[in-house]
């Protein structure tokens, strides 16, 4: 049973007269407890392919559904409910807010869906423990380094125990070395704990062990 | 919702320099406010003992129906005689909260000093009761002689221009002349018996008190043209309301057919005062209301404008568009809230200079100097606290909106 589907979706940017098409027919299964790499160079597609999937934008036409719900023509606040319920989000600039803890970072989606502020620390320094932040839970983002920064991120994604994680390209503003570690740790949740993970990347090297990998080419799937 | 405030908190405290320039244009805004509000409530305290006291008023003045309107012309249709005088007086004493009821008859005429002559605005007024009305008069700093005495029958007390006009020093003799209600033309000796400056440049020149009885006598009359109600000590604000409705009842039912009026429909002055002040205020008020909204506007367009990617972000994390408004509003309310808190800070300041240096200043119409004052008025200073704070939050409102409206992907793509 998949949890997201794409069903021959496009995706059309009008810059002024011109019109790129963006995705131009993509067709998508992803399964629950995947592990899913989206290959592609600069200006394929990968972003709008994410943003569609985590309901954070609408696509042109086609259907893109969540658990066998279409999203497409939710209101703004379904779609509000659904990507803070179902979905996390790791970004490639990491978007931390910048005047928040780590603790509080990782609290904030839980604090948007409401419930006992204590019972919400223990469960975002539980996260920030898991993706090995014990240490840092009362720094700032801007005390962190890009690797502690994307682990509080990779943490913020899972403590509302979302169907999906979505990550665009989580390692492209990180050395290599930090990036594999990045990708470790996503792949250790996925497969300790079952947790689904979509990422894109341009870094062939970092998805040599990625057992599937979606390659998109000018706005198509090409594999 | 902790969480919101934590963040509107850290992120004024952030942006130090920009949000102190609006913290206090809200400080000096609410400062320049509750300061006006202060020397305004210290004036109209003032002005209601003057007129209440001072001048004589009263709480509440009594008139038979259509004085008001046709007693000038025809005075003598218009007047209480001496046994209505009584009755309504019996009336009006049976209520718990009237201190006295005393009659008072204004007469208009020359007054004399046997060489030269010139026009007085006269009361016919009971000392005993006047007494307890505006307090002893005597003992102001600019009466010399004494006050009106049933003893002395013809003494009369004088404005001290009024006074210098005629070369009148107290102990003089006089004349007053003035037409009967019957229009006969009649003179009585008067003798100086007190002068006092009036306070106030336009009656100074021409304000006479005489004794009720001597006044009747001047007009050839047995009854009186008005009776004047004071209530007891502390009985005036929402209470004078009431004991007018009361009164009027009580009169009516005994068929009396009067109009009533309060110290402050009377009291020319105070309304003059009051319309000039609420006029000045409502111009610093706008001002204000102007500097804050546009410098919340300005400062929360920038922050909304900074963290387009956070905004972006956190609806990416599932915030709906009011939180995001909630969020920047509360930014907003806070900064009013901050603003309020200095400006109450500078307020005390100011407010302990005024109260330690006490100036005086000399106000048009006036012929003394005053204190200068500014009051505590606690409920003025909360609510101005509230008002600037909801200003701020709906300053901050417009950009906030727009913010909630932008479309994530363009947020998140915000550099
Ligand atoms: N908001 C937009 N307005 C106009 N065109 C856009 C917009 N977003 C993306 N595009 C265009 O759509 C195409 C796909 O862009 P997308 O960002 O999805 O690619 P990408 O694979 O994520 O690229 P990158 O590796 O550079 O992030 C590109 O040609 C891009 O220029
Ligand atoms: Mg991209």
């Amino acid at each position: 049973m998949s949890i997201l589907e794409f069903k021959g979706v496009t995706k059309d940017y009008r810059l002024g007269e011109t019109t790129v098409q963006a995705l131009r027919g993509v067709d998508l299964s992803v399964g629950k407890g995947e592990f899913i790499a989206v290959l592609g160079a600069s200006g394929s597609g990968k972003t709008t392919l994410l943003n569609l999937a985590g309901a954070i934008d609408d696509p042109t036409s086609g259907e893109v559904s969540m658990n066998g719900r279409n999203i497409s023509g939710l209101t703004d606040n379904e779609k509000a409910e659904i990507r803070n319920s179902a979905i996390g989000y790791i970004f490639q600039t990491f978007n931390l807010v910048p005047v928040l803890t780590s603790l509080e970072n990782v609290m904030l989606s839980l604090q948007i869906r409401g419930g006992r502020t204590a019972d919400i620390r223990n469960e975002a320094s539980r996260r920030l423990d898991e993706v090995g932040l014990a240490d840092f839970m009362l720094h700032r983002p801007d005390k962190l380094s890009g690797g502690q920064r994307q682990r509080v991120a990779i943490a913020r994604a899972l403590v509302t125990r979302p169907t999906l994680i979505l990550a665009d390209e989580p390692t492209a503003n990180l050395d290599h070395q930090t990036a594999q570690s990045i990708i470790d740790l996503m792949k250790e949740l996925n497969e300790k704990e079952g947790v689904t993970f979509l990422f894109s990347t341009h870094d062939q090297r970092l998805i040599n062990e990625v057992k599937r990998v979606v390659r998109i080419d000018d706005g198509k799937i090409v594999q | 919702m902790l969480m919101w405030l934590t963040i509107s908190f850290r992120n004024i405290i952030k942006n130090g320099r920009r949000s102190l320039m609006t913290v206090l244009a809200i400080a000096l805004g609410y400062a320049a406010i509750n300061l006006f509000q202060g020397y305004v409530h210290s004036t109209y305290e003032g002005l209601t003992n003057a007129a209440i006291h001072g001048e004589g008023l009263g709480h509440i003045t009594i008139f038979k129906k259509g004085y008001l309107d046709q007693g000038k012309l025809h005075p003598e249709r218009f007047q209480f005689s001496k046994d209505e005088v009584e009755r309504i007086s019996g009336i009006v004493r049976k209520e718990a909260d009237v201190q006295l009821v005393t009659p008072r008859l204004s007469v208009s005429g020359i007054l004399s000093n046997g060489r030269s002559s010139t026009i007085f605005i006269a009361e016919g007024l009971v000392p005993a009761d006047d007494k307890e009305i505006r307090g002893d008069l005597s003992r102001y700093a600019s009466f010399s002689g004494s006050y009106l005495d049933d003893k002395e029958r013809a003494g009369v007390v004088i404005g001290s221009e009024l006074a210098a006009m005629l070369d009148l020093k107290v102990g003089s003799d006089a004349v007053v002349l003035s037409n009967t209600y019957s229009g006969m033309a009649n003179a009585l000796d008067a003798k100086i018996s007190g002068i006092y400056n009036t306070g106030n440049t336009a009656t100074n020149d021409k304000m006479l008190l005489m004794t009720f009885r001597h006044s009747q006598d001047l007009m050839d009359f047995s009854g009186a043209e008005r009776l004047v109600v004071l209530l007891k000590d502390g009985r005036n604000g929402k209470n004078l309301l009431s004991v007018l409705g009361r009164l009027e009842k009580d009169l009516a039912d005994a068929g009396f057919s009067v109009e009533m009026k309060t110290w402050n429909e009377l009291s020319v002055f105070y309304k003059q005062v009051k319309n000039l002040f609420d006029m000045i205020f409502l111009f610093i008020f706008i001002i204000v209301m102007v500097i804050v909204v546009m410098s919340v506007v300005n400062t929360m367009s920038m922050s909304v404008m900074e963290r387009t990617r956070e905004i972006g972000t956190l609806r990416a994390l599932g915030l709906k568009r009011p939180g995001v408004k909630a969020l920047f509003a509360t930014e907003g309310a806070l900064l009013g809230f901050l603003g309020s808190a200095i400006g109450f800070v500078i307020f005390l300041t100011v407010y302990a200079l005024i109260t330690a240096a006490h100036p005086t200043y000399v106000p048009p119409g006036s012929s003394n100097p005053v204190p200068l004052r500014v009051d505590l008025v606690w409920p003025v200073l909360g609510r101005s606290v509230l008002s600037l704070a909801v200003l701020a939050l709906l300053a901050a409102y417009v950009p906030a909106r727009r913010s909630a409206r932008m479309a994530i992907v363009d947020a998140l793509g915000h550099i």
